[in-house]
């Protein structure tokens, strides 16, 4: 039996949460986490028409530059949102979310603004546990993975490849607000993970029970452990006086958005390749 | 102020300089190896290198030394189960092998997965117990990037349309097989709804400690039960045919992996 949720509508026959009515959202998704970053992601549209905002979805639908079908819908901050987004997606035909992001790099040599793209999540959430027991793995979509590898390369960026940390409360891990936060991130940082965001890892369990494809790439806000004993890397001011730029942040994010509309582009000709393989 | 790894363990050496339970070292290990279960299929693999020798064998530990597709390549067994394939994965990388491909069988779970298909793993179900004394259940076993788009590209290069999907490791063969005692379709449901391709016995853990130890690994898996029919291969018509496809597949991506990693 297939694993769909019962579809749950307004009385406009809008879905419930979303607001997102049958036919109007592309079979890709791009997913920020921040409702603002919507808008900077449909400018990076060849063309697109904004759909509306219920609670934490704010959504347009357009198409790439190349005229690939494509849609934008913000999550908002957690899990729970996106587990809401892609059981209502399911009921209108979407087979691919990426989630572009931004979180805090666990790295030992930190570079601000790296684009960090996820193979796995650490499942350091709840949501996820509802969809699947502890010992299952939360697992990027590799063709998701390699269209947004082969994105970056395009623009000239070397991105960060490998597993994410996602967790429930930013008041429990970030260096700022949270003095035992290094202590609490050891074990990752000693396993070779690369990032803490927030909603990843329930995505790709979400998404691979739904039978959708998903992936996520980040931009590096912060580093987690630098300023620690734990950080070897050089102090991020003087090794990279273009952090000072008040827009360094704001431009990585734009790169950010551009790179994953791309990979729109190139999984859609992944897949057009492998269809005429057949 | 460097800070020690607290997953970097310590190096036990025999009296030779060997390592303590694999039985090899640098001189006589490659970057790159295959790993297999079953000892016997050492020297099966072996034979298919353009030159081999015989550098290990101790306790399930048995190691050829040689070279295939250009690239220098090594094949050992690892014996059964999380805790010999952990203690591999440890000694290995001391020893600088840090490029690894499992070739073994399974049982597909799922009813369209026939006996004699191939699977790839993306990743496993931490159903075994080694890697619970690295790391919690948070931690995803999942295959490095490279050496699965490697292996789905050298199956598809031989015509192959292989399985890409997470695999089931587990501790008892007896609990969840064709041989199983009683209750196991039960046992297998929750996983065959999760969309789980397979079950076998060291994919977790070999992908799980090699991510931790920040090495390189995958799996390969000929499938040869299905659990959810019954059925099982022709052992002694097709077997040998199969298992030398999923060799020749994985010494083709270990060569390429290890080319872009040298």
């Amino acid at each position: 039996m297939e694993f769909k949720s019962k579809k749950f509508v307004d009385k406009e026959g809008k879905m419930f949460h979303t607001g997102l009515a049958e036919g109007t959202v592309a079979p890709t998704v791009l997913m920020p986490g921040d409702l603002g970053r919507s808008e900077v992601i449909a400018s990076c549209f060849k063309e697109s028409e904004y759909l509306g905002r219920r609670r934490t979805f704010v959504s347009y639908t357009g198409k790439t530059p190349h005229d690939v079908p494509v849609s934008v819908v913000s999550s908002g901050m957690g899990p729970m949102a996106v587990s809401v987004a892609l059981e209502e997606f399911k009921h209108l035909g979407v087979k691919n979310v990426i989630r572009v992001g931004t979180g805090a790099a666990l790295l030992k040599d930190y570079k601000p603004g790296s684009m960090i793209i996820a193979t796995g999540g650490v499942r350091g959430e709840g949501t996820s546990y509802e969809y699947a027991p502890p010992e299952f793995p939360s697992i990027a979509n590799y063709q998701v993975t390699n269209a947004l590898i082969q994105a970056c390369h395009e623009f000239g960026e070397e991105p960060i490849v490998g597993l994410y940390r996602s967790h429930d409360s930013f008041y429990r891990e970030t260096r700022v607000v949270m003095q035992e936060t290094a202590e609490r991130m050891k074990p990752w940082v000693d396993a070779g993970v690369k990032m803490v965001e927030n909603e990843s890892s329930a995505m790709f369990i979400i998404a691979h029970r739904l039978g959708m494809r998903a992936g996520s790439i980040c931009v590096s806000e912060m580093s987690m452990i630098e300023g620690t004993e734990y950080y070897e890397g050089p102090p991020t001011e003087e090794e990279y006086p273009e952090t000072k730029d008040p827009d360094f942040m704001k431009k990585r994010i734009k790169k950010c958005s551009e790179i994953a509309v791309r990979a729109v582009e190139i999984l859609d000709e992944m897949d057009k390749k492998a269809q005429s393989g057949r | 102020m460097a800070v020690k790894n607290g997953f970097k363990s310590g190096r036990l050496e025999n009296p030779d300089g060997t390592l303590h339970h694999i039985g090899v070292n640098e001189s006589t290990i490659t970057k790159s190896c295959i790993l297999t279960s079953n000892l016997e299929r050492t020297k099966v693999i072996a034979d298919t290198f353009d030159k081999a020798n015989k550098v290990g064998d101790h306790r399930e530990y048995i190691t050829y030394k040689g070279e295939k597709h250009g690239a220098p390549m090594s094949v050992m067994s690892v014996g059964m189960g999380c805790m010999p394939t952990a203690i591999a994965v440890e000694e290995l990388n001391h020893v600088g092998c840090t490029n690894l491909i499992k070739v073994g069988t399974c049982g597909a779970i799922q009813p369209d997965i026939k006996p004699g298909s191939i699977i790839i793993a993306t990743g496993a179900v931490r159903g075994e117990g080694a890697t619970i004394e690295y790391i919690n259940l948070q931690y995803p076993a999942v295959a490095d990037l490279d050496v699965l788009t490697a292996l789905i590209e050298s199956a598809q290069e031989r015509g192959e349309d292989p399985n890409v999907g997470i695999l089931r490791t587990h501790d008892a063969i007896f609990m969840e097989s064709l041989f199983a005692h009683g209750g196991m379709d039960e046992r297998i449901r929750p996983w065959r709804e999760l969309g789980v391709l397979g079950i076998e016995n060291e994919a977790a853990s070999l992908l799980t400690i090699s991510s931790i130890l920040q090495g390189k690994a995958g799996v390969i898996c000929l499938v040869v039960d299905n659990y959810a029919d019954g059925t099982s291969m022709d052992f002694d018509k097709e077997y040998d045919k199969r298992m030398a496809d999923v060799i020749e597949i994985a010494t083709r991506a270990l060569a390429k992996v290890d080319r872009a990693n040298r």
